[in-house]
Protein backbone atom coordinates (compact mmCIF):
# COMPACT_ATOMS: atom_id res chain seq x y z
CA UNK A 1 0.00 0.00 0.00
CA UNK A 2 3.15 2.53 1.03
CA UNK A 3 5.07 1.55 -2.08
CA UNK A 4 1.33 2.36 -4.26
CA UNK A 5 1.26 6.16 -2.63
CA UNK A 6 4.79 6.29 -3.70
CA UNK A 7 4.11 5.53 -6.76
CA UNK A 8 1.75 8.08 -7.08
CA UNK A 9 3.05 10.46 -5.26
CA UNK A 10 5.83 9.89 -8.21
CA UNK A 11 3.79 10.30 -11.25
CA UNK A 12 2.71 13.44 -9.42
CA UNK A 13 6.03 14.78 -9.55
CA UNK A 14 6.34 14.43 -12.95
CA UNK A 15 3.42 15.76 -13.98
CA UNK A 16 4.10 16.86 -17.35
CA UNK A 17 5.23 13.56 -19.09
CA UNK A 18 2.80 11.98 -16.82
CA UNK A 19 0.06 13.67 -18.47
CA UNK A 20 1.42 12.86 -21.54
CA UNK A 21 1.40 9.62 -21.39
CA UNK A 22 -2.11 9.36 -19.93
CA UNK A 23 -3.62 11.37 -23.04
CA UNK A 24 -1.57 9.44 -25.50
CA UNK A 25 -2.75 6.04 -23.34
CA UNK A 26 -6.25 7.48 -23.11
CA UNK A 27 -7.24 8.73 -26.75
CA UNK A 28 -5.33 5.46 -28.17
CA UNK A 29 -8.23 3.43 -25.60
CA UNK A 30 -10.63 5.95 -26.51
CA UNK A 31 -10.31 5.40 -30.38
CA UNK A 32 -10.18 1.77 -30.61
CA UNK A 33 -13.29 0.99 -28.17
CA UNK A 34 -15.14 3.75 -29.98
CA UNK A 35 -14.37 2.25 -33.70
CA UNK A 36 -15.23 -0.98 -32.28
CA UNK A 37 -18.53 0.07 -30.54
CA UNK A 38 -19.76 2.00 -33.90
CA UNK A 39 -18.89 -0.57 -36.33
CA UNK A 40 -20.82 -3.38 -34.10
CA UNK A 41 -23.61 -1.66 -33.41
CA UNK A 42 -23.76 -0.15 -37.30
CA UNK A 43 -23.38 -3.91 -38.02
CA UNK A 44 -26.21 -4.87 -35.59
CA UNK A 45 -28.70 -2.17 -36.92
CA UNK A 46 -27.77 -3.22 -40.45
CA UNK A 47 -28.50 -7.02 -39.89
CA UNK A 48 -31.68 -6.40 -37.84
CA UNK A 49 -33.08 -3.88 -40.40
CA UNK A 50 -32.05 -6.20 -43.44
CA UNK A 51 -33.69 -9.43 -41.99
CA UNK A 52 -36.27 -11.33 -43.90
CA UNK A 53 -36.25 -9.20 -47.00
CA UNK A 54 -34.63 -10.88 -49.68
CA UNK A 55 -35.00 -8.52 -52.31
CA UNK A 56 -36.38 -5.18 -53.04
CA UNK A 57 -37.59 -4.21 -56.02
CA UNK A 58 -37.73 -0.09 -57.20
CA UNK A 59 -36.89 1.86 -60.52
CA UNK A 60 -33.94 1.31 -61.90
CA UNK A 61 -30.65 3.02 -60.75
CA UNK A 62 -27.84 2.63 -58.36
CA UNK A 63 -28.91 -0.86 -56.02
CA UNK A 64 -27.06 0.54 -53.17
CA UNK A 65 -29.15 3.58 -53.46
CA UNK A 66 -32.28 1.41 -53.34
CA UNK A 67 -31.44 -0.64 -50.51
CA UNK A 68 -30.68 2.77 -48.25
CA UNK A 69 -33.64 4.19 -49.34
CA UNK A 70 -36.43 1.19 -48.97
CA UNK A 71 -34.82 -1.03 -46.25
CA UNK A 72 -33.00 1.41 -44.51
CA UNK A 73 -34.99 4.55 -45.00
CA UNK A 74 -31.84 6.79 -45.19
CA UNK A 75 -31.05 7.92 -49.07
CA UNK A 76 -33.53 8.66 -51.49
CA UNK A 77 -35.50 6.56 -53.33
CA UNK A 78 -34.84 6.02 -57.18
CA UNK A 79 -37.72 6.27 -58.42
CA UNK A 80 -41.36 4.91 -58.91
CA UNK A 81 -42.49 1.75 -60.64
CA UNK A 82 -45.49 0.87 -61.97
CA UNK A 83 -48.25 -0.85 -59.98
CA UNK A 84 -49.39 -2.72 -62.74
CA UNK A 85 -45.66 -4.64 -63.23
CA UNK A 86 -45.60 -5.01 -59.53
CA UNK A 87 -48.76 -6.89 -59.28
CA UNK A 88 -47.74 -9.30 -62.26
CA UNK A 89 -44.24 -9.93 -60.43
CA UNK A 90 -46.31 -10.78 -56.99
CA UNK A 91 -47.85 -13.58 -58.09
CA UNK A 92 -44.43 -15.06 -59.02
CA UNK A 93 -44.85 -18.63 -57.20
CA UNK A 94 -41.61 -18.49 -55.51
CA UNK A 95 -42.26 -15.46 -53.74
CA UNK A 96 -43.87 -15.84 -50.08
CA UNK A 97 -44.60 -12.60 -49.67
CA UNK A 98 -44.44 -8.75 -50.63
CA UNK A 99 -44.17 -5.18 -48.81
CA UNK A 100 -45.24 -2.37 -51.10
CA UNK A 101 -43.79 1.03 -50.27
CA UNK A 102 -44.66 4.62 -51.33
CA UNK A 103 -43.03 7.85 -50.32
CA UNK A 104 -43.78 11.45 -50.82
CA UNK A 105 -43.92 13.09 -47.78
CA UNK A 106 -42.66 13.57 -44.70
CA UNK A 107 -43.09 15.48 -40.80
CA UNK A 108 -40.55 16.86 -38.87
CA UNK A 109 -37.72 15.51 -40.84
CA UNK A 110 -39.27 11.49 -39.95
CA UNK A 111 -40.51 9.43 -43.36
CA UNK A 112 -44.36 8.92 -44.23
CA UNK A 113 -44.19 5.83 -45.55
CA UNK A 114 -47.26 4.14 -47.48
CA UNK A 115 -47.31 0.51 -47.54
CA UNK A 116 -49.90 -2.31 -45.81
CA UNK A 117 -50.18 -4.28 -42.87
CA UNK A 118 -47.80 -6.59 -43.89
CA UNK A 119 -44.79 -4.40 -42.89
CA UNK A 120 -45.92 -4.14 -39.13
CA UNK A 121 -45.59 -8.08 -39.41
CA UNK A 122 -42.85 -8.56 -40.90
CA UNK A 123 -40.77 -5.77 -37.95
CA UNK A 124 -42.91 -7.79 -35.46
CA UNK A 125 -43.96 -4.10 -34.36
CA UNK A 126 -47.23 -4.52 -31.42
CA UNK A 127 -48.85 -1.52 -30.71
CA UNK A 128 -48.76 0.36 -27.67
CA UNK A 129 -51.88 1.95 -28.32
CA UNK A 130 -54.39 2.71 -31.10
CA UNK A 131 -54.64 -0.13 -33.99
CA UNK A 132 -54.12 0.15 -37.70
CA UNK A 133 -55.26 2.56 -40.14
CA UNK A 134 -58.49 2.19 -40.95
CA UNK A 135 -58.61 4.88 -43.44
CA UNK A 136 -56.57 6.86 -45.72
CA UNK A 137 -54.57 9.52 -43.87
CA UNK A 138 -55.09 7.43 -40.76
CA UNK A 139 -51.25 6.84 -39.95
CA UNK A 140 -49.85 4.78 -37.21
CA UNK A 141 -46.23 6.20 -35.75
CA UNK A 142 -43.45 4.34 -34.44
CA UNK A 143 -41.79 4.43 -31.05
CA UNK A 144 -39.30 7.42 -31.83
CA UNK A 145 -41.90 9.37 -33.61
CA UNK A 146 -44.10 9.48 -30.60
CA UNK A 147 -41.46 10.15 -28.27
CA UNK A 148 -39.54 12.68 -30.44
CA UNK A 149 -42.45 14.80 -31.78
CA UNK A 150 -44.65 14.02 -28.68
CA UNK A 151 -47.56 12.77 -30.75
CA UNK A 152 -50.08 11.43 -29.15
CA UNK A 153 -52.97 9.02 -30.26
CA UNK A 154 -55.67 11.13 -31.89
CA UNK A 155 -53.06 14.10 -32.89
CA UNK A 156 -53.13 15.64 -36.09
CA UNK A 157 -50.41 17.16 -38.24
CA UNK A 158 -49.89 18.29 -42.13
CA UNK A 159 -47.29 16.55 -44.05
CA UNK A 160 -44.20 17.90 -45.96
CA UNK A 161 -43.56 17.24 -49.59
CA UNK A 162 -40.10 15.33 -49.65
CA UNK A 163 -37.79 14.70 -46.97
CA UNK A 164 -36.64 17.88 -45.70
CA UNK A 165 -37.51 19.49 -42.74
CA UNK A 166 -38.44 22.81 -44.41
CA UNK A 167 -40.22 21.37 -47.70
CA UNK A 168 -43.31 23.45 -48.39
CA UNK A 169 -46.43 21.95 -46.18
CA UNK A 170 -49.50 20.23 -47.93
CA UNK A 171 -52.40 22.04 -46.82
CA UNK A 172 -54.64 19.06 -47.73
CA UNK A 173 -52.13 16.52 -46.00
CA UNK A 174 -54.33 16.46 -42.88
CA UNK A 175 -52.71 13.39 -41.22
CA UNK A 176 -54.24 11.84 -38.42
CA UNK A 177 -52.31 9.58 -35.35
CA UNK A 178 -55.07 6.45 -35.20
CA UNK A 179 -52.08 3.94 -33.35
CA UNK A 180 -48.68 4.19 -31.92
CA UNK A 181 -45.91 1.52 -32.27
CA UNK A 182 -43.77 -0.32 -28.92
CA UNK A 183 -40.02 -0.03 -29.39
CA UNK A 184 -39.04 -2.61 -31.87
CA UNK A 185 -34.95 -1.91 -32.69
CA UNK A 186 -35.95 -0.94 -36.09
CA UNK A 187 -36.20 1.25 -39.10
CA UNK A 188 -39.71 0.86 -38.07
CA UNK A 189 -39.44 2.68 -35.18
CA UNK A 190 -38.44 5.62 -37.17
CA UNK A 191 -41.28 6.09 -39.80
CA UNK A 192 -44.48 6.99 -39.85
CA UNK A 193 -46.67 4.54 -41.60
CA UNK A 194 -49.82 5.15 -43.83
CA UNK A 195 -51.47 2.94 -46.26
CA UNK A 196 -50.60 3.26 -50.18
CA UNK A 197 -54.07 4.76 -50.76
CA UNK A 198 -53.06 7.63 -48.39
CA UNK A 199 -49.96 8.56 -50.08
CA UNK A 200 -52.07 8.08 -53.35
CA UNK A 201 -54.53 10.46 -52.45
CA UNK A 202 -52.73 13.18 -51.74
CA UNK A 203 -50.17 13.23 -54.73
CA UNK A 204 -53.19 12.28 -57.23
CA UNK A 205 -54.99 15.73 -55.59
CA UNK A 206 -52.00 17.73 -55.97
CA UNK A 207 -51.63 16.60 -59.38
CA UNK A 208 -54.75 17.16 -60.35
CA UNK A 209 -54.52 20.60 -59.40
CA UNK A 210 -51.42 20.69 -62.07
CA UNK A 211 -53.14 19.91 -65.01
CA UNK A 212 -52.84 16.08 -64.87
CA UNK A 213 -50.04 15.90 -65.80
CA UNK A 214 -49.49 11.89 -65.24
CA UNK A 215 -52.66 10.79 -66.48
CA UNK A 216 -51.99 7.49 -67.03
CA UNK A 217 -50.17 6.89 -63.46
CA UNK A 218 -52.98 7.88 -62.24
CA UNK A 219 -54.79 4.70 -63.10
CA UNK A 220 -52.74 2.40 -62.93
CA UNK A 221 -51.34 3.95 -59.81
CA UNK A 222 -47.22 3.76 -58.70
CA UNK A 223 -45.46 2.57 -55.44
CA UNK A 224 -41.65 3.66 -54.80
CA UNK A 225 -40.30 0.39 -53.93
CA UNK A 226 -41.33 -3.55 -52.75
CA UNK A 227 -39.55 -5.71 -49.96
CA UNK A 228 -40.03 -9.39 -51.05
CA UNK A 229 -39.32 -12.36 -49.02
CA UNK A 230 -38.89 -15.73 -51.07
CA UNK A 231 -40.23 -19.20 -50.80
CA UNK A 232 -36.88 -20.80 -51.03
CA UNK A 233 -33.51 -19.87 -52.20
CA UNK A 234 -34.40 -20.99 -55.43
CA UNK A 235 -36.06 -17.26 -55.68
CA UNK A 236 -33.15 -15.62 -55.58
CA UNK A 237 -31.42 -17.50 -58.47
CA UNK A 238 -34.59 -16.70 -60.27
CA UNK A 239 -36.31 -13.50 -59.55
CA UNK A 240 -33.43 -11.19 -59.74
CA UNK A 241 -32.33 -11.78 -63.01
CA UNK A 242 -36.31 -11.88 -64.84
CA UNK A 243 -36.73 -8.66 -62.89
CA UNK A 244 -33.72 -6.97 -64.19
CA UNK A 245 -34.12 -8.58 -67.59
CA UNK A 246 -37.80 -8.48 -68.82
CA UNK A 247 -39.43 -5.39 -66.90
CA UNK A 248 -38.64 -1.83 -66.48
CA UNK A 249 -37.97 -2.24 -62.50
CA UNK A 250 -34.48 -3.27 -60.67
CA UNK A 251 -33.92 -6.10 -58.39
CA UNK A 252 -31.70 -4.99 -55.32
CA UNK A 253 -30.22 -7.96 -53.05
CA UNK A 254 -29.87 -6.70 -49.62
CA UNK A 255 -27.51 -8.92 -48.55
CA UNK A 256 -25.05 -8.60 -51.36
CA UNK A 257 -25.33 -4.75 -51.70
CA UNK A 258 -24.64 -4.90 -47.79
CA UNK A 259 -21.54 -6.65 -47.65
CA UNK A 260 -20.18 -4.15 -50.40
CA UNK A 261 -21.16 -0.72 -48.01
CA UNK A 262 -19.02 -2.99 -45.32
CA UNK A 263 -16.10 -3.56 -47.73
CA UNK A 264 -16.30 0.01 -48.50
CA UNK A 265 -16.86 1.52 -44.77
CA UNK A 266 -14.69 -1.43 -43.60
CA UNK A 267 -11.82 0.22 -44.73
CA UNK A 268 -12.20 3.09 -42.87
CA UNK A 269 -13.01 1.60 -40.28
CA UNK A 270 -9.52 -0.96 -40.42
CA UNK A 271 -7.50 2.52 -40.60
CA UNK A 272 -9.06 4.08 -37.71
CA UNK A 273 -8.55 1.00 -35.67
CA UNK A 274 -4.88 0.88 -36.40
CA UNK A 275 -4.05 4.18 -35.90
CA UNK A 276 -5.52 3.79 -32.17
CA UNK A 277 -3.49 0.68 -32.12
CA UNK A 278 -0.41 2.73 -33.13
CA UNK A 279 -0.91 5.62 -31.07
CA UNK A 280 -1.57 3.10 -28.04
CA UNK A 281 1.91 1.75 -29.04
CA UNK A 282 3.36 5.13 -28.80
CA UNK A 283 1.81 5.86 -25.72
CA UNK A 284 3.53 2.38 -24.56
CA UNK A 285 6.59 3.95 -25.46
CA UNK A 286 5.92 7.53 -24.07
CA UNK A 287 5.26 5.49 -20.67
CA UNK A 288 8.53 3.97 -21.21
CA UNK A 289 10.67 7.12 -21.81
CA UNK A 290 9.15 9.05 -19.22
CA UNK A 291 9.50 6.15 -16.77
CA UNK A 292 13.20 5.13 -17.57
CA UNK A 293 13.81 9.46 -17.45
CA UNK A 294 12.63 9.35 -14.14
CA UNK A 295 14.31 6.44 -13.01
CA UNK A 296 17.78 8.66 -14.27
CA UNK A 297 16.72 11.31 -12.27
CA UNK A 298 15.78 9.29 -9.35
CA UNK A 299 18.92 6.62 -9.32
CA UNK A 300 20.02 8.44 -5.60
CA UNK A 301 16.41 7.96 -4.41
CA UNK A 302 16.71 4.44 -5.51
CA UNK A 303 19.71 3.81 -3.87
CA UNK A 304 18.38 5.52 -0.65
CA UNK A 305 15.60 3.16 -0.37
CA UNK A 306 18.04 0.33 -0.37
CA UNK A 307 19.94 1.59 2.10
CA UNK A 308 16.77 1.99 4.02
CA UNK A 309 15.98 -1.42 3.59
CA UNK A 310 14.35 -1.94 0.49
CA UNK A 311 15.11 -4.92 -1.55
CA UNK A 312 15.83 -4.95 -4.89
CA UNK A 313 12.21 -6.51 -5.69
CA UNK A 314 10.70 -3.77 -4.19
CA UNK A 315 12.10 -1.14 -6.27
CA UNK A 316 11.32 -3.45 -9.34
CA UNK A 317 7.58 -3.56 -7.98
CA UNK A 318 7.50 0.35 -7.49
CA UNK A 319 8.39 1.06 -11.00
CA UNK A 320 5.68 -1.92 -12.59
CA UNK A 321 2.91 -0.12 -9.85
CA UNK A 322 3.73 3.33 -11.67
CA UNK A 323 3.49 2.01 -14.70
CA UNK A 324 0.15 0.18 -14.19
CA UNK A 325 -1.23 3.50 -12.27
CA UNK A 326 -0.47 5.31 -15.49
CA UNK A 327 -2.03 2.73 -17.51
CA UNK A 328 -5.40 3.00 -15.36
CA UNK A 329 -5.47 6.00 -15.75
CA UNK A 330 -5.40 6.16 -19.42
CA UNK A 331 -7.79 3.27 -19.68
CA UNK A 332 -10.20 5.14 -17.88
CA UNK A 333 -9.61 8.57 -19.96
CA UNK A 334 -10.12 6.48 -22.71
CA UNK A 335 -13.13 5.26 -21.76
CA UNK A 336 -14.36 8.51 -21.02
CA UNK A 337 -13.28 9.62 -24.86
CA UNK A 338 -15.10 6.86 -26.62
CA UNK A 339 -18.33 6.99 -24.60
CA UNK A 340 -18.65 11.31 -24.74
CA UNK A 341 -17.31 10.23 -28.74
CA UNK A 342 -20.05 7.65 -28.99
CA UNK A 343 -22.76 10.29 -27.32
CA UNK A 344 -21.32 12.91 -29.64
CA UNK A 345 -22.15 10.65 -32.95
CA UNK A 346 -25.30 9.81 -31.35
CA UNK A 347 -26.83 13.10 -31.21
CA UNK A 348 -25.44 13.78 -34.56
CA UNK A 349 -26.33 10.94 -36.43
CA UNK A 350 -29.52 11.10 -35.42
CA UNK A 351 -30.45 14.37 -37.19
CA UNK A 352 -28.81 13.46 -39.81
CA UNK A 353 -29.15 9.84 -40.76
CA UNK A 354 -31.32 8.81 -37.91
CA UNK A 355 -28.95 6.81 -36.78
CA UNK A 356 -28.65 6.64 -32.85
CA UNK A 357 -25.96 4.71 -30.99
CA UNK A 358 -27.01 3.76 -27.53
CA UNK A 359 -24.37 1.94 -25.13
CA UNK A 360 -26.03 0.54 -21.81
CA UNK A 361 -23.80 -1.45 -19.50
CA UNK A 362 -19.90 -2.10 -20.39
CA UNK A 363 -19.23 -3.25 -23.58
CA UNK A 364 -17.29 -6.43 -24.89
CA UNK A 365 -14.35 -4.47 -26.42
CA UNK A 366 -13.81 -2.03 -23.57
CA UNK A 367 -13.55 -5.26 -21.38
CA UNK A 368 -10.64 -6.22 -23.54
CA UNK A 369 -9.04 -2.87 -23.86
CA UNK A 370 -8.02 -3.12 -19.94
CA UNK A 371 -5.64 -6.10 -19.89
CA UNK A 372 -4.65 -5.84 -23.46
CA UNK A 373 -3.72 -1.70 -21.54
CA UNK A 374 -2.56 -3.07 -18.80
CA UNK A 375 -0.35 -5.12 -21.02
CA UNK A 376 1.32 -2.32 -22.18
CA UNK A 377 2.04 -0.86 -18.52
CA UNK A 378 3.98 -4.18 -18.00
CA UNK A 379 5.70 -4.23 -20.98
CA UNK A 380 6.81 -0.51 -20.94
CA UNK A 381 7.86 -0.58 -17.40
CA UNK A 382 9.63 -3.73 -17.77
CA UNK A 383 13.20 -2.85 -18.47
CA UNK A 384 12.79 0.06 -16.70
CA UNK A 385 11.94 -1.86 -13.39
CA UNK A 386 14.55 -4.47 -13.89
CA UNK A 387 17.04 -1.56 -14.38
CA UNK A 388 15.98 -0.14 -10.81
CA UNK A 389 16.00 -4.32 -9.84
CA UNK A 390 19.79 -3.99 -11.05
CA UNK A 391 20.99 -0.77 -9.67
CA UNK A 392 24.07 -0.91 -7.53
CA UNK A 393 23.58 1.03 -4.86
CA UNK A 394 27.00 1.33 -3.41
CA UNK A 395 28.49 2.61 -6.93
CA UNK A 396 25.68 5.04 -6.58
CA UNK A 397 25.70 6.77 -3.60
CA UNK A 398 30.18 6.90 -3.97
CA UNK A 399 29.42 9.29 -7.42
CA UNK A 400 26.97 11.66 -5.11
CA UNK B 1 26.97 -6.97 14.90
CA UNK B 2 24.13 -7.31 17.63
CA UNK B 3 24.54 -10.94 17.61
CA UNK B 4 24.28 -11.48 13.70
CA UNK B 5 27.08 -12.18 11.44
CA UNK B 6 26.41 -10.05 8.58
CA UNK B 7 28.20 -11.88 6.07
CA UNK B 8 25.31 -15.21 6.47
CA UNK B 9 22.73 -12.44 5.49
CA UNK B 10 21.38 -12.79 2.25
CA UNK B 11 19.75 -10.82 -0.49
CA UNK B 12 16.73 -8.81 0.85
CA UNK B 13 17.55 -10.27 4.63
CA UNK B 14 20.10 -8.49 4.70
CA UNK B 15 18.26 -5.16 3.58
CA UNK B 16 15.85 -5.32 6.01
CA UNK B 17 18.53 -5.75 8.36
CA UNK B 18 20.64 -2.75 7.52
CA UNK B 19 17.56 -0.70 7.39
CA UNK B 20 16.55 -1.72 10.93
CA UNK B 21 20.22 -1.56 12.37
CA UNK B 22 21.94 0.82 10.49
CA UNK B 23 21.01 4.64 9.89
CA UNK B 24 22.79 5.99 7.37
CA UNK B 25 23.89 9.93 7.16
CA UNK B 26 24.94 11.29 3.34
CA UNK B 27 27.58 13.57 2.49
CA UNK B 28 24.56 15.24 0.71
CA UNK B 29 21.51 14.03 2.38
CA UNK B 30 19.23 11.88 -0.14
CA UNK B 31 15.23 12.47 -0.06
CA UNK B 32 12.23 10.55 -2.04
CA UNK B 33 11.68 13.89 -3.34
CA UNK B 34 7.41 13.59 -4.33
CA UNK B 35 6.87 12.86 -0.60
CA UNK B 36 7.01 15.49 2.62
CA UNK B 37 9.65 15.27 5.22
CA UNK B 38 7.06 13.12 7.98
CA UNK B 39 5.98 10.63 4.82
CA UNK B 40 9.87 10.10 4.12
CA UNK B 41 10.56 9.16 8.04
CA UNK B 42 7.24 7.05 7.37
CA UNK B 43 8.71 5.36 4.43
CA UNK B 44 11.81 4.81 5.95
CA UNK B 45 10.09 2.92 9.08
CA UNK B 46 8.36 0.65 6.80
CA UNK B 47 11.09 -0.48 4.36
CA UNK B 48 13.05 -1.97 7.72
CA UNK B 49 9.64 -3.64 8.12
CA UNK B 50 8.80 -1.52 11.11
CA UNK B 51 5.32 -0.29 12.27
CA UNK B 52 4.16 2.78 12.19
CA UNK B 53 4.97 5.48 14.52
CA UNK B 54 4.66 8.74 14.25
CA UNK B 55 4.23 9.78 17.67
CA UNK B 56 8.09 9.01 17.77
CA UNK B 57 9.12 10.61 14.11
CA UNK B 58 7.28 14.08 15.26
CA UNK B 59 9.11 14.08 18.43
CA UNK B 60 12.60 13.56 16.61
CA UNK B 61 11.31 15.88 14.09
CA UNK B 62 10.42 18.44 16.86
CA UNK B 63 14.05 17.55 19.21
CA UNK B 64 15.96 18.40 15.95
CA UNK B 65 14.00 21.63 15.67
CA UNK B 66 11.82 20.92 12.32
CA UNK B 67 8.73 20.06 13.62
CA UNK B 68 6.95 22.71 11.80
CA UNK B 69 8.42 21.70 8.63
CA UNK B 70 7.15 18.47 8.59
CA UNK B 71 4.87 18.58 5.67
CA UNK B 72 7.06 20.12 3.60
CA UNK B 73 9.00 18.55 0.15
CA UNK B 74 12.70 17.91 0.99
CA UNK B 75 13.14 20.51 -1.89
CA UNK B 76 11.67 23.03 0.37
CA UNK B 77 14.08 22.67 3.19
CA UNK B 78 17.19 25.18 3.40
CA UNK B 79 20.42 22.57 3.64
CA UNK B 80 20.99 22.95 7.21
CA UNK B 81 17.53 21.94 7.59
CA UNK B 82 17.69 19.31 5.15
CA UNK B 83 20.36 17.73 7.22
CA UNK B 84 18.40 17.49 10.48
CA UNK B 85 15.63 15.81 8.39
CA UNK B 86 18.20 13.14 7.60
CA UNK B 87 19.63 12.57 11.11
CA UNK B 88 15.86 12.20 12.03
CA UNK B 89 15.58 9.44 9.14
CA UNK B 90 18.28 7.88 10.03
CA UNK B 91 17.14 7.77 13.76
CA UNK B 92 13.75 6.75 13.24
CA UNK B 93 13.96 3.34 12.75
CA UNK B 94 16.00 3.25 16.09
CA UNK B 95 18.99 1.82 14.83
CA UNK B 96 22.26 0.27 17.17
CA UNK B 97 24.51 2.24 14.80
CA UNK B 98 24.50 5.61 12.59
CA UNK B 99 26.97 5.94 10.05
CA UNK B 100 27.79 9.57 8.92
CA UNK B 101 29.82 10.32 5.68
CA UNK B 102 31.19 14.16 5.80
CA UNK B 103 27.73 15.15 7.32
CA UNK B 104 29.37 18.92 7.89
CA UNK B 105 31.16 19.22 4.71
CA UNK B 106 28.57 21.52 3.19
CA UNK B 107 27.50 23.25 6.22
CA UNK B 108 29.43 26.45 7.41
CA UNK B 109 30.64 26.99 10.71
CA UNK B 110 27.66 27.94 12.82
CA UNK B 111 25.27 24.67 11.01
CA UNK B 112 28.24 22.77 11.81
CA UNK B 113 28.67 23.01 14.89
CA UNK B 114 24.61 22.72 15.72
CA UNK B 115 24.82 19.14 13.40
CA UNK B 116 27.41 17.85 15.82
CA UNK B 117 25.64 19.30 18.96
CA UNK B 118 22.60 17.49 17.58
CA UNK B 119 24.30 14.30 16.46
CA UNK B 120 25.99 14.34 20.23
CA UNK B 121 22.72 14.77 21.95
CA UNK B 122 19.82 12.91 19.64
CA UNK B 123 22.04 9.77 18.68
CA UNK B 124 23.61 9.21 21.76
CA UNK B 125 20.35 9.94 23.42
CA UNK B 126 18.61 7.49 22.05
CA UNK B 127 21.18 4.70 22.71
CA UNK B 128 22.79 4.46 19.06
CA UNK B 129 26.80 4.26 18.69
CA UNK B 130 27.90 7.04 16.45
CA UNK B 131 30.77 6.40 13.46
CA UNK B 132 31.52 9.86 11.30
CA UNK B 133 33.96 9.31 8.53
CA UNK B 134 35.09 13.22 8.10
CA UNK B 135 38.13 15.31 7.17
CA UNK B 136 36.37 18.24 9.07
CA UNK B 137 38.81 19.51 11.43
CA UNK B 138 35.55 21.55 13.45
CA UNK B 139 34.38 18.01 14.01
CA UNK B 140 37.69 16.01 15.11
CA UNK B 141 38.33 18.87 17.64
CA UNK B 142 34.79 17.98 18.62
CA UNK B 143 35.03 14.14 19.49
CA UNK B 144 37.47 12.24 21.33
CA UNK B 145 37.30 8.47 19.98
CA UNK B 146 39.08 8.60 16.65
CA UNK B 147 41.10 6.70 13.87
CA UNK B 148 42.88 8.09 11.46
CA UNK B 149 44.05 7.25 8.48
Amino acid sequence: MRMLRLAYANLKEHFLSTILSVMLLGIGVGMVSFIVTVSEQLNNRFNRDIRGIDMVVGAKGSPLQLILSAVYQIDNPTGNIPLAEVNKLKRHPLIKYSIPLSYGDSYQGFRIVGTDSLYLTHYQAAFAEGELWKHSMDVVIGSSVAEKLNLKLGAHFHGNHGFDKEGHAHEESHYNVVGILMPTGTVADRLILTSTESVWDIHNHEESKLEHYHQSEQETGEITALLVKFKSPMGIMQIPRMVNEKTSMQAALPAIEINRLYSLMGVGFTTLQIIGMVIMCIAALSVFISLLNSLKERKYELALMRSLGASPFKLFGLIIQESLLLCLAGYTLGIILGRVGIMLLSSLGEDQFQFSVSQSGIADIELWLLPLTLCIGLVAALIPAIRAYRSDISSILRNE
Amino acid sequence: MDGTALATLKGSARDRFRGKNIGLVFQQSQFIRSISVLENLRLARSLAGLSKDDAFAERLLSELGISERKNAKPNELSIGERQRAAIARALVTKPKIVLADEPTSALDDENCEAVAALFERTVTGHGAALVIVTHDQRLKNRFKKSVSL
